[in-house]
């Protein structure tokens, strides 16, 4: 079996990690359709057939990223819808054509109103602490600052990779004032903000927040400190499949995070990239539907249709390395 | 007027850091005082009183946040003021101080074993314990319950910066304790899933607040959150008397060079933060000592009966703000 160069290419950015959760929708989206307009396919089932394939050989690869997971599930209830109503294959690829731009327009718009909500939470003259790296975060300080609000933004290097030095490159060339600390001195620089703003990975059906670990440790002491926490994510980070009573596949911490040299044999590095903030330590979502609480989601989540066929093999996808 | 060996050593050992831990610092420093009182040519008590004097000043300029090294010199200084009261000659003050330098040796030793003995008591067979950072009274207590016959688990993160944690990792791999490790930031993963955490303290205030390694504090909040027991391991010479007086603790900045490295950013970047952080009382279960497992709110009265030198108090409040 030949797989679509589209496909392919996917499937190696996602191998070599090279794709980030908001950017993998979009390019996994785009990807399906290439496929679609290019197959040679005779007939309806041949087609479902071909974007099956792809779907099997995405979920091999695929990192614990919400939004390709919710393309699938968008593609994938089409070719299902396709094959009840007996639509030709003609149809279907105008249907997965016309999906593909909506997706783009949408993640377009949805950049924008995000930037938009979350400009409006920060106040005149405050502080704001966030966490790691986030496009959507970024531009979203990019709007407040803009719109000629004065604030400074306090961050921490957000091990491993120190993500959080890249966000106080990035804030200081819009002219944004920043304070970089370790990530142990959250408990000092939490206390001093107005707000906390970051982007997240994923939200899961009952409203907990997958970020890049160290958000949940942030959030317990914004609460203690009766700082709010704002939580800037899309719909498309909704985890559909956590509806499905799946947990999150996190990925471990390696040890060349924690170590230069090779530990002891006896001694093991534990720990994960992502932790989990429950809805109760998150005051809101700043998402492109507006301003929701957490533990809304569920509803929201509700509104998209899941592809049967893929429901099934996602059981074997969340538990592959267990 | 030039300076005593024994306190120019001291005063450098300090400034570039290279003593092991604050006990030894108290040591040391205690060590070093009794050499200048015994070396002292002074004939007349004022004379006397005024090397003790420098010698105490030099020591506090370069002293770090550190209360077992400053409560050392309370006993020190306190025995000398009680003489004084007593009328005594200079060699009667000599014999005293001596005394009092004896006396502190002794207690320092058969109050970490206490505080391991106590503290072992805490950690059940097959526990896994959390600690933070490093501390050599933890080291204790773990071995304490080793020697025991419990089986345990470690877990640790780095603790940046210095990355102390990696340290208690090479401690318990030589006691054959099993360790794990991991970045800082996972401590609210790790900790719900340990059965107890302890943790050393720099100095504990006479509220009952923790002074810790950055990071205890958030660490103390997530125990907090999942109700797993949070100790701090602390001999009583870790309660700094300075705070009675109303006075902060001293903390130091973290620097620029343990955030950024050698990197370029520009001038709106700006480093933030301190080396330590304080625990309130309320998320701490009890602090360990040699007295036995207190509640935090219990440091007032045991303060209250800690002999305090009234001149040593008089100038802590220039040293909090590094103004002596």
């Amino acid at each position: 079996m030949i797989m679509h160069p589209a496909i392919c290419e996917i499937s190696e950015k996602f191998q070599a990690k090279q794709l980030h959760a908001a950017r993998s929708g979009r390019d996994v989206m785009r990807a399906f359709a290439e496929l679609s307009v290019d197959s040679r396919a005779a007939n309806t089932q041949e087609l479902c057939n071909e974007i099956e394939d792809a779907v099997d050989a995405l979920l091999e690869v695929l990192p614990a990223y919400a939004p390709p997971l919710n393309v699938m599930h968008l593609v994938m209830s089409r070719v299902e819808e396709a094959l009840v109503d007996e639509l030709s294959v003609e149809s279907l690829k105008a249907l997965i054509a016309s999906d593909a731009g909506n997706y783009q327009e949408w993640a377009e718009l949805a950049r924008e109103r995000m930037a938009c909500f979350g400009a409006e939470l920060i106040p005149e003259g405050s502080t704001v602490f966030t966490f790691t790296l986030s496009e959507t975060m970024v531009n979203t300080f990019r709007e407040a600052s803009r719109q000629g609000k004065r604030f400074r933004v306090l961050v921490t290097e957000s091990r491993p990779n120190n993500d959080g030095l890249i966000t106080a490159t990035r804030l200081t060339q819009e002219g944004v004032p920043v304070e970089i600390s370790i990530d142990a001195g959250v408990g000092e620089l939490v206390p001093q903000a107005d707000i906390m703003l970051v982007g997240a990975e994923g939200v899961m059906a009952d409203g907990s927040v997958v970020c890049k670990v160290g958000t949940y440790l942030a959030a317990l002491v914004a609460k203690a400190h009766s700082v709010p926490v704002y939580i800037i994510v899309d719909t498309m980070k909704f985890n559909l499949t956590s509806t499905l009573g799946l947990p999150m596949r996190l990925d471990p911490i390696q040890e060349k995070d924690v170590y230069d040299t090779t530990c002891n044999d006896r001694t093991r590095v534990i720990g994960y990239l992502f932790d989990q903030t429950p809805p109760e330590l998150v005051n809101a979502l700043v998402t492109e539907r507006g301003i929701l609480h957490p533990k809304d989601c569920a509803a929201l989540m509700g509104e998209t249709r899941l592809s049967s066929k893929l429901s099934e093999k996602l059981h074997a996808w969340a538990f592959r390395d267990s | 007027m030039s300076k005593h060996p024994a306190i120019e050593t001291v005063v450098e050992r300090i400034k570039t850091d290279v003593i092991g831990g604050a006990a030894d610092t108290a040591k040391e420093v205690v060590t070093a005082l009794v050499a200048l009182v015994q070396d002292s040519q002074a004939s007349d008590k004022e004379g006397f009183i005024g090397e003790v004097n420098a010698a105490v000043i030099d020591i506090l300029r370069v002293m770090p946040s550190l209360a077992p090294p400053i409560n050392a010199m309370h006993r020190i200084i306190g025995a000398m003021e009680e003489a004084l009261l007593k009328k005594a000659s200079v060699p009667e003050i000599k014999a005293a101080i001596k005394q009092s330098a004896d006396d502190f040796f002794t207690s320092i030793e058969g109050a970490l074993d206490r505080v391991a003995q106590y503290g072992a008591e805490k950690i059940r067979d097959g526990d896994t314990v959390f600690m933070y950072s490093m501390s050599s009274t933890v080291w204790r207590i773990l071995r304490r319950a080793k020697a025991q016959g419990k089986s345990l688990s470690v877990v640790v993160t780095e603790s940046r910066p210095a990355n102390e944690g990696l340290w208690t990792v090479t401690e318990m791999e030589k006691d054959g304790i099993p360790v794990s490790v991991s970045i800082d930031a996972c401590i609210g993963e790790l900790i719900p899933q340990c059965d107890v955490v302890f943790v050393g303290a720099d100095a504990i205030s006479s509220h009952g607040t923790a002074l810790c390694k950055v990071g205890t504090y958030p660490s103390a909040l997530v125990a907090h959150a999942h109700g797993v027991p949070f100790y701090i391991a602390a001999d009583t010479l870790k309660f700094d008397s300075s705070t009675l007086l109303g006075l902060p603790f001293r903390v130091d900045p973290i620097h620029w060079h343990e955030v950024l490295g050698d990197q370029q950013y520009s001038d709106l970047v700006k480093v933030s933060g301190y080396l330590f952080d304080e625990t309130p009382a309320n998320l701490v279960t009890a602090i360990i000592t040699e007295l036995g497992l207190l509640n935090p709110a219990a440091c007032f009265s045991v303060m209250w009966q800690m002999k305090l030198s009234q001149q040593l108090s008089a100038m802590l409040p220039a040293w909090v703000k590094n103004e002596l």
